[in-house]
């Protein structure tokens, strides 16, 4: 009772109207236009893009006194496709969202979306700077990955060093007004079926509402160490859709050297599906690291992937970079991949198989001088699953310091595809390309893309974007 | 259940420990020492243009000179963009310099007075026109005052400058050298915008025409080497609070919602290479593109995906043929094994009902396969306990199913 009559002063002063000390805005868009051909793996049908997208991102900010923020952050996007799938055998161009030829009908092609990927409300550094809410639709980034839904989160510290973080809320998913599922959980394809004929694209389940709910504890004000462990669950119509465990720790041990580790359990599959450790070090320009990872890709718990045979991908990876004066450095990496299809023994269900593995390593130099930017790199990767190894160059030079930039690329590439030797292909790439900055507010960039190889012949890739931003 | 409420358990003593674990450390995070100070941001010091002869270990090796001789303003300066340069005042007591006269001569052992003593480039021909001296405004906000009135000694910051001729940049103080007192429960301000230009909504501002501003290499892994566009998942990943110190919504959302393609990941025709890399390194895609919209939408229209329309897939079968590929013998190019070492490339094509028609039970028309890994009964429970919806994709009598997983 002593407890709730110290706190409601606090609360109230915090909910109090306080008098502003800033208000500010900022508008920012964002418009993309790109033009380009992909070719079915067969040669046909040929697909002609023709992309538009338009982003809107709005953002109002009122500082009061005591440190609390109120801000308001929204961002909208048009995107559009009109491009056109045509079968080049059969001289016809594919009607895709005609459902009355239902057998071309491509119900997740959608010709134009507009969506929301985030519309959001902060109130930051409430309760004397140990609280945050934010309500509406957000991106939360953790352990456990990506996550967007529409809810609260609040994050509070307590005890100086721990934060407290619950979110709840409806996940973003796909088939619903303004929103593209872009974080929903693999698995199952999904749309509005609401308009169609039932007999239409049967493969593809209903949109369907699922809610969420995850608890988070971190440190905060530990110094050289964060640690976060965090669970979330999802669940719908259909049961739950995610339930995991994330644990994480980050610790720089020393001005140099540091070292983490993350591991996410999937508790109704009662499997680990990553686990990664790691150590990087760091000094003047240089810096080194080292990695061990396992991971197994997981799914919708409603879809029947989620209950499939699965391996895990067990990987290594180290990395350097070293200096080379003048601008120059040095930059190398190689990793190597085991697919761990030995640690499963011999079943009704499959026979016993060795593991397969891959690798590959990437040598590069990098300069970044005044106004000169460039980088030359090789690259290979190969194993069972096929092979890939590339060289490319790429210069970025400002023509006019902060005002006009020139960038050019070239790069051959050699892929052997070992399930399908007939896309086994060496091409060549050119990319030319400019960045206009037109004042303070504005820039466009424009690239052209040309891409050779036996198999396509000439793909080429134009693509032209403007960026205007707009602060108040 | 009983795995669910130990894993809560675990997960409530290692936040205990973890807390415990915090109480005990240190506040504040490991930085070089003082003296070392790390290096000095271009894009927080700009490149600065010094045509002077200075020596000032020389200088602070005579009695009564101080840096406070020289630079008295700046024990009151309140701004970093202050000018505390000392002027020719600031010389004359020791150097007899007389602007009638630029070619001076004084005795030997005196202060030389003669103009190209200090200004590098004075030409006897341009007698009064000496090289201008540029220091631009730091990009921080800085107040001498502040630090001079709560006892802080000129050494502190600028420790080197005891033992150098000219003092340039590197004389200035690295961030490593404000966090020590600039740290949570430390005796100063821990906020970033303490001392960092912002932007109007508090974000830090991190493009300067000189540079942009980079985490120092001590900061738990978030300094953006060449390296970084890989190795901040982790970072981003377990402190997304630090990013937003600097990074908005719009920053994460740009990249890895998928619609601008980053030529990093995805190099010159990249389109001809993406199933090697997809099916060796799926994780990867997954960061950005979800299999069963992104890249199903578009194998759809190519005509590689099992729901393609008839006269975009007559154009040639994707996979091995039949007998290799879901024959009885199992090799590795059977699609058994390519699913268990790479599910998310199965995804990318196709939907579940492609799975079901073989692997249901044979009251559903399938042909009992099972595609469950081995040991898959003793956990099946907490599955179908989360959602029955995928058994009864594949199993009839789920009454039994339900007695068998239990």
């Amino acid at each position: 009772m002593g407890r709730a009559r110290r706190l409601a002063p606090a609360l109230a002063a915090s909910l109090l109207p306080l008098p502003a000390l800033a208000f500010d805005g900022e508008v920012r868009a964002d418009t993309q236009a790109q033009a380009y051909q992909v070719r079915g793996p067969a040669g046909a049908p040929l697909l002609s893009m023709r992309r538009f997208t338009q982003t809107l991102t709005l953002a109002a900010f009122e500082r009061l006194r005591r440190g609390v923020v109120w801000t308001v952050r929204a961002r909208l996007r048009f995107d559009s496709d009109f491009g056109t799938a045509c079968d080049l055998t059969g001289d016809r161009c594919l009607d895709e969202l005609n459902r009355s030829r239902a057998a071309e009908f491509a119900p997740l092609f959608a010709r134009r979306t507009l969506d929301l990927p985030f519309a959001w409300l902060e109130g930051a550094g409430l309760f004397g700077g140990t609280a945050e809410v934010r309500l509406g639709r957000q991106l939360v980034t953790d352990p456990l990955g990506f996550f967007l839904f529409d809810g609260a989160r609040l994050r509070v510290r307590a005890w100086d060093r721990v934060v407290f973080e619950a979110y709840g809320g409806l996940e973003t998913r796909t088939g619903f007004p303004l929103s593209n599922g872009r974080y929903e959980r693999d698995g199952l394809q999904r749309a509005d079926r609401s308009t169609w004929d039932a007999s239409l694209a049967t493969r593809v389940n209903d949109r369907s509402l699922a809610g969420a709910l995850s608890f988070a504890v971190e440190t905060a004000n530990a110094g050289p160490l964060f640690a976060r462990a965090t669970w979330r669950r999802v669940w719908g119509d259909d049961g739950v859709a995610e339930e995991k465990l994330g644990l994480a720790a980050d610790v720089q041990v020393s001005t140099r050297w540091r070292a983490y580790v993350e591991a996410v359990h999937s508790i109704p599959q009662q499997q680990v599906s990553s686990v990664i450790a790691g150590a990087t070090w760091a000094g003047e320009g240089a810096s080194f690291g080292a990695e061990l990872s396992r991971w197994r890709p997981t799914f919708d718990l409603t879809s029947v992937w989620a209950s499939f045979w699965t391996d895990p991908i067990d990987e290594g990876r180290l990395r350097g970079e070293i200096p080379l004066g003048r601008g120059w450095s040095l930059r190398a990496g190689t990793h190597g991949r085991r697919y761990a299809l030995s640690d499963a023994p011999a079943s009704d269900n499959g026979p016993a198989l060795d593991d397969q593995w891959s690798g590959g390593g990437e040598l590069g130099a990098l300069l970044r001088r005044g106004r000169y930017d460039a980088s030359a790199r090789l690259f290979g990767e190969g194993g069972s699953l096929g092979a890939r190894a590339g060289a490319d160059v790429t210069t970025r030079v400002w023509a006019r310091w902060q005002v006009v930039r020139v960038d050019a690329g070239v790069s051959a590439w050699v892929v052997d595809d070992t399930l399908r030797p007939e896309r086994s292909v060496a091409s060549l790439g050119l990319v030319v390309g400019t960045l206009l900055r037109l004042g303070r507010l504005a820039d466009l960039t424009l690239s052209f893309e040309d891409d050779i190889n036996r198999i396509v012949g000439h793909r080429l890739r134009a693509v032209a974007m403007l960026t205007l931003r707009n602060p108040w | 259940m009983v795995t669910r409420s130990l894993l809560v358990a675990m997960l409530l003593v290692a936040a205990l420990c973890g807390a415990v674990f915090a109480q005990s450390l240190p506040l504040a995070p490991p930085v070089p020492p003082r003296a070392s100070g790390g290096a000095v941001s271009h894009a927080i010091f700009p490149t600065q243009t010094l045509p002077i002869r200075f020596d000032h270990a020389r200088h602070l090796r005579l009695g009564g000179v101080t840096c406070a001789r020289c630079h008295g303003a700046a024990a009151t300066s309140e701004q970093s963009a202050d000018r505390l340069l000392p002027g020719e005042a600031a010389c004359t007591p020791c150097h007899a310099i007389d602007r009638r006269d630029p070619l001076k001569q004084v005795p030997a052992g005196a202060p030389p007075a003669r103009c190209d003593a200090c200004h590098e480039g004075w030409s006897a021909s341009i007698p009064l026109r000496v090289a201008r001296v540029n220091i631009p405004t730091p990009n921080l906000h800085f107040s001498h005052r502040a630090h001079v009135s709560r006892g802080q000694r000129c050494e502190s910051c600028h420790s080197s400058v005891r033992r150098v001729g000219l003092a340039t940049r590197l004389e200035l103080p690295a961030m490593a050298s404000c966090v020590t007192c600039h740290r949570a429960g430390g005796s100063a301000p821990e906020s970033c915008a303490t001392c960092h230009l912002t932007e109007p909504d508090g974000v830090l501002r991190t493009r300067f025409p000189e540079g942009w501003l980079n985490p120092p290499t001590w900061m738990r892994g978030m300094h953006h080497d060449a390296d970084f566009w890989f190795t901040h998942r982790i970072s981003a990943g377990q402190d997304a609070t630090r990013c937003a110190a600097c990074h908005r919504d719009d920053d994460c959302a740009a990249c890895h919602d998928g619609r601008v393609r980053d030529r990093r990941t995805h190099p010159n025709d990249y389109l001809t290479q993406h199933p090697v890399d997809a099916r060796m390194n799926a994780d990867r895609c997954t960061s950005c593109h979800r299999q069963a919209t992104f890249c199903v939408a578009c194998h759809e229209r190519a005509g590689v995906a099992m729901g393609s329309a008839p006269a975009a897939r007559a154009q040639g079968r994707f996979h091995p043929p039949p007998e290799v590929w879901s024959g009885r013998g199992v090799s590795l190019r059977h699609h058994g094994v390519e699913a268990r070492r790479s599910m998310s490339a199965c995804v990318s094509c196709h939907s579940e009902r492609d799975c079901v028609t073989c692997h249901a039970t044979a009251g559903l028309g399938g042909a009992s396969l099972s595609p469950h890994p081995p040991g898959f009964s003793a956990r099946c429970g907490a599955l179908l306990r989360a959602s029955e919806r995928p058994c009864r994709q594949c199993h009839e009598d789920l009454e039994s199913l339900t007695a068998r997983c239990r």
